[in-house]
């Protein structure tokens, strides 16, 4: 039962660079709610009891406070605008394109959805997308570890979700649009890239898989790859 | 009362409006078959047969081997390979439709409980990869995969079928069409990879070269034909379709070479 | 339906069954009538939901009692009679409807997403709007401020079958070709606004066409709440005297009035973009498909309050009468209720943080979103303040109104989750966000809701609600609701994404048995609604018959006699002090009736305290 309370432990292993970040405000919100949460219960609860009818008590006539209405409504204030300024800085690492990390070392790809799998493009040597060394992989998204992913999110028919869960990452993928995000895998493996947005019977099936590799595995994936 | 009435207004003019939607999807741009204004069906008595070979003409490119980017348990069990030109022994061809473009009476189609229009989709691939439906007829997808796979079939003519066909469900028929048409393509939006054929056809005057490149045309009603082929690699010969005639109880060989497309 | 309603007839002309009944232009009988066409569709919306969450937690099984064998399914062979009667109907060349929704009794991917789009689109639109907007607004508003029917009753009748007619091109959408609208029920552009993405035809349209028909039907009753709170008031019903029900249901008119056209004008463009060939959502065709989140959030976000607004106004009048209490800070829950209603325009972005929307607006959505837990938060500590040396009466509806400021708090507070935008990266479109919106409607709006049926069940029927059937309902249904919504919050941080047909697709095994857990919990709550039926339409004829004021409350609805007369009122009530006058110092009883005058103690001065901005 506790443990079905205890949100946090239930999140993906977290595998990205800005996960962490995405996570500290989870863990910070969920104690600040939990804690309301249970204050507000235990309120309830104890009112419910100590104020239940009894013959011969008469409820107290009171009609309100000013100083408690404006005690609580200043201290709501003071914690969400505190969360909203917490959560800014987070929100602008992974979302704003102007404060994206950039170095020549970056890896480039564009993901492409469409009605039912994801198109993962890789440049090739010459590191430009849209030329004819380009290499375009069904599902399969292949990227080093510790290094910067930039994606480029495009959409061939519907309104497609780049999900991957374990990088805390998801965006939508617009039909007519290209639009950026990034990411850093911290550690190796095989992730799932679902589609998070409805597209359609096949949103279920729709899947793709990130493959986070060591620098060695990369080098050899891009060698055979490429030929 | 005015807004109801503007509304109402509003969507009469929309269904005035309303014209056949969008087609959206890959159409791709592939030659059609011919196919006869008009055709009645009757019985034929004495008829002739068209038989012969069709050849791929150069060297025979090699099928690519498809990567399986899904499903990888049922689908990764055997290869699969792009199947646009598949040549076997003496560089037969194989997939090539060849029939008669011109014929306006003949027999009709056969009928019978072992006949049965169908496409597997075992193991991720849809088989046969090129399928003559007669209009009229009611296809069955066939799916012992378990897992989901998507009949896609790209009509234009006829209206357009796409639906889903979860593993739970091994037979899901396809509508009949009315019109002939084709070949048009099927596609699994599952599995990028899956891929085949379709031509609704009005008579029965079609066959489909099998791996040895053979086909056959039988029960054909003495008289002069144009002898068409269709090939998705090879392209048609709707410019130049080939003469024969058919002399009642007679046979005639009529062989072709293709050659892939510019 | 009752003897005693003609007596009180005597002035009237003798109405036939149809003027009565069917095209009555009486607000209470048009209220009644909401109400049974609200718990109709709400079995109907019930019903889908049960369907879907038995694929969810069996995955491709067949239905019990109407699907296929397992046999059939693993060997292909027919063993059972259902076998047979589904194999016959998939060689017909005739298509049937079973067959082409649900093949083999399974429900597959179209049907599936057509069931969770329909299911939210007739909750939202057809059960909740209806309920407590339709029912409780017709009923309550013109009895609650003291007049003797709405400003406009034949456009309040217009209203109510005008939702008819819309509820009717609805449910004509499950059976055309190609099958209902499936694009969920914030029907996102362009896999809404192609055919060829969905394999939808007329469904997607007539889910349209109902929306549009149903807004029209909220606008003819917004038009009319709204004059008739502004004309029509009993003399002495000043503004800050009125109940704080009526004050919840004159903003969501406001609400709705303004929300709609939004949505209608969206709907129209979609069914342009459908039906005529333009591509307003097409990015080929220079169109955006961003442009139909704006406008559908922009009255997205407002029917959603407009949800929760009339559970917050109906909560609050039960909490007052069953603590014998005022309610605590009378002006701050009606300057909540309306700083509620603006912040709602400025907060839809919130829906579309992930959507592509440049990321830099995603701050000031945030900002604002966080702002409305401000008066949710003064919502609630007022209604604890209102139990605070109260004298607490366990009734039924007392059980729900507490049921409903509990499931309010979880659901408000699972709020600032998703308002918090980089959190929200992870948990957008999961089933966090499913169990967010039915803590607030499900556990906020309808518990408020069956609370006020049972409440005003005697002033509508004449006739009390069975006690004992409402606690059964009562507490199966609650726990059963959080059976089946809390495990959501877990799931959806787990990574389970909201709208999949098949969880087993993807790295989710784990959790499948929560989702089975929840299914079943899912079957025991629909089930306990049988229960509430019964009670309903048993006690309509059957029950206690009610005295004029069983709950010795103060508005003025419980002054007009039981069964209410045509015209409501014998003379219009004259108005002294505000509604929520209970256990006053001195008094004799510990109710004074808001047409008392004598012992009212602060007449000439504020009702409330605290309310200094007169």
């Amino acid at each position: 039962m506790l443990k079905w309370l205890d949100f946090p432990a239930w999140l993906p292993e977290n595998a990205s660079t800005f996960g962490e970040g995405v996570d500290k405000l989870f863990v910070l919100i969920y104690w600040i709610t939990a804690v309301v949460f249970i204050a507000v219960m235990a309120v309830l609860i104890g009112f419910m009891i100590k104020y239940r009818f009894k013959e011969g008590r008469k409820a107290d006539y009171i009609e309100g406070s000013t100083t408690l209405e404006i005690t609580w409504t200043a201290a709501t204030t003071v914690i969400v605008f505190g969360l909203a300024m917490l959560s800014l800085p987070q929100w602008n690492k992974i979302k704003v394109p102007s404060q994206f990390p950039s170095s020549p070392d970056d890896v480039l790809v564009r993901v492409h959805a469409k009605q039912f799998n994801w198109d993962m493009t890789y440049p090739g040597p010459d590191g430009k997308l849209g030329t004819t060394d380009d290499l375009t992989l069904e599902n399969h998204l292949h990227v080093p570890v510790n290094k910067v992913v930039h994606v480029e999110l495009t959409s061939e028919d519907v309104i497609h979700s780049f999900f991957v869960p374990q990088m805390r990452l998801k965006q939508d993928a617009l039909p007519g649009r290209t639009i950026n995000v990034w990411f850093e895998a911290t550690k190796t493996g095989k992730y799932e890239i679902p589609c998070a947005e409805l597209c359609g019977f096949g949103h279920s099936a729709m899947l793709g898989y990130l493959n986070v590799h060591t620098d060695d595995d990369y080098a050899k994936w891009v060698e055979e790859a490429w030929q | 009362m005015k807004i109801e009435v503007a509304t109402i207004l509003t969507l009469i003019i929309a269904s005035i409006l309303a014209t056949n939607a969008i087609a959206a999807g890959e159409g791709e741009t592939v030659e059609s078959l011919v196919f006869p204004a008009s055709y009645k069906a009757g019985s034929v008595s004495n008829g002739g047969t068209i038989t012969g070979t069709v050849k791929f003409e150069g060297e025979a490119p090699e099928m690519k081997k498809l990567p399986i980017t899904k499903n990888p348990e049922v689908c990764g069990l055997t290869d699969k390979f792009d199947k646009s030109v598949v040549v076997g022994e003496g560089n037969a061809l194989k997939n090539t439709i060849v029939y008669l473009m011109d014929i306006s009476s003949g027999e009709g189609f056969k009928k019978g409980a072992k006949i049965k229009y169908e496409i597997d989709q075992d193991g991720c691939q849809f088989d046969p990869h090129v399928r003559l439906l007669p209009v009229g007829q009611r296809l069955t997808m066939l799916n012992p995969d378990k897992i989901m796979h998507n009949v896609h079939i790209f009509s234009k003519k006829n209206p357009a079928f796409n639906k889903s066909q979860p593993g739970s469900r091994r037979k899901m028929p396809v509508k009949a069409v009315k019109k002939a048409e084709g070949p048009v393509a099927v596609k699994c939006d599952v599995h990028g990879w899956m891929k085949a054929w379709i031509a609704y056809i009005p008579h029965p005057y079609f066959a489909v070269s099998d791996e040895n490149g053979k086909y056959k045309i039988e029960n054909v009603p003495p008289g002069s034909y144009k002898l068409g082929y269709w090939h998705e690699a090879c392209g048609t010969n709707n410019d130049a379709p080939v003469s024969v005639t058919v002399d009642a109880g007679g046979s005639v060989m009529q062989d072709f070479a293709l050659s892939l497309k510019e | 339906m009752n003897d005693h309603a003609n007596e009180s007839h005597d002035h009237h002309h003798e109405e036939s069954f149809v003027s009565k009944y069917i095209f009555s232009l009486d607000h209470k009988m048009i209220g009644k009538q909401f109400l049974i066409y609200g718990l109709i569709m709400f079995m109907v919306g019930g019903g889908l939901a049960l369907l879907f969450r038995w694929q969810l937690a069996w995955p491709d099984k067949p239905l019990p009692m109407i699907g296929v064998s397992q046999e059939y399914l693993d060997e292909g062979e027919a063993v059972s009679e259902a076998d047979r009667r589904w194999e016959r109907w998939g060689e017909d060349d005739e298509e049937n409807w079973f067959e082409r929704t649900m093949y083999g009794g399974i429900i597959g991917p179209e049907f599936y997403n057509a069931l969770f789009t329909m299911h939210a689109t007739i909750m939202v639109f057809f059960v909740v709007v209806p309920l407590l907007v339709g029912a409780f607004g017709n009923f309550l508003i013109p009895l609650m401020i003291g007049t003797r029917d709405m400003a406009f009753p034949v456009l309040n009748m217009l209203s109510f079958w005008t939702s008819v007619l819309g509820a009717v091109i609805l449910m004509a959408g499950f059976f055309v070709p190609g099958g209902h609208a499936a694009a969920g029920w914030t029907g996102y552009a362009p896999l809404s606004s192609v055919p060829d993405f969905t394999g939808v035809i007329w469904g997607q349209n007539l889910w349209c066409m109902a929306l549009i028909v149903m807004g029209v039907s909220s606008l003819m009753g917004s038009i009319n709440y709204i004059t008739t709170v502004i004309n029509m008031r009993a003399p002495g019903m000043t503004y800050f005297r009125l109940p704080l029900v009526i004050w919840s249901l004159f903003i969501v008119a406001i609400l709705l009035l303004l929300a709609f056209p939004v949505v209608a004008s969206a709907l129209a463009l979609l069914l342009f973009d459908r039906m005529a060939g333009t591509s307003f959502f097409l990015a080929e065709g220079g169109g955006e498909p961003l442009l139909w989140q704006h406008l559908f959030w922009f009255f997205g976000h407002p029917e959603v309050y407009i949800l929760i607004l009339p559970g917050m106004g109906l909560a609050s009048e039960m909490i007052s009468v069953f603590s014998r209490k005022p309610i605590f800070g009378y002006k701050s829950m009606v300057f909540a209720m309306i700083s509620i209603a603006f912040l709602s325009w400025v907060v839809w972005g919130h829906h579309m943080f992930q959507s592509g929307m440049n990321p830099q607006l995603s701050m000031a959505f945030m900002t604002t979103t966080m702002l409305i837990a401000v008066p949710s938060a003064i919502k609630t500590f007022n209604w604890l303040g209102t139990l605070f040396r109260g004298s607490i009466q366990f009734t039924v509806p007392m059980l729900h109104t507490l049921a409903f400021v509990s499931m309010f708090v979880i659901g408000g507070l699972s709020g600032i989750f998703m308002a918090n935008s980089p959190v929200d990266i992870h948990i957008h479109d999961t089933y966090y966000i499913v169990a967010h919106i039915h803590y607030v409607v499900f556990g906020g709006s309808v518990f408020a809701l069956f609370g006020a049926v049972f409440y005003w069940f005697p002033k509508m029927f004449g006739r009390h609600m069975n006690a004992a059937l409402g606690k059964i309902h009562f507490w199966i249904s609650f726990i059963a609701f959080n059976g089946v919504f809390f495990p959501m919050h877990i799931i959806g941080v787990a990574g389970h994404r909201r709208r999949i047909h098949n969880p087993l697709d993807t790295d989710l095994a784990h959790l499948q048995g929560i989702n089975e857990f929840i299914t079943m919990c899912a079957f025991i709550l629909g089930a306990a609604q049988i229960i509430l039926l019964v009670n309903v339409f048993w006690s309509m004829f059957k029950g206690r018959v009610a005295e004029q004021n069983p709950w010795h409350a103060n508005t003025l609805e419980w002054h007009a006699p039981t069964p209410v007369p045509h015209g409501n009122f014998d003379q219009i009530p004259r108005v002294y002090h505000g509604p929520y006058e209970y256990s006053v110092p001195g008094a004799e009883t510990d109710w004074i009736p808001q047409t008392q005058s004598d012992g009212e103690p602060s007449r000439d001065e504020p009702i409330a305290a605290g309310a200094t901005a007169d």
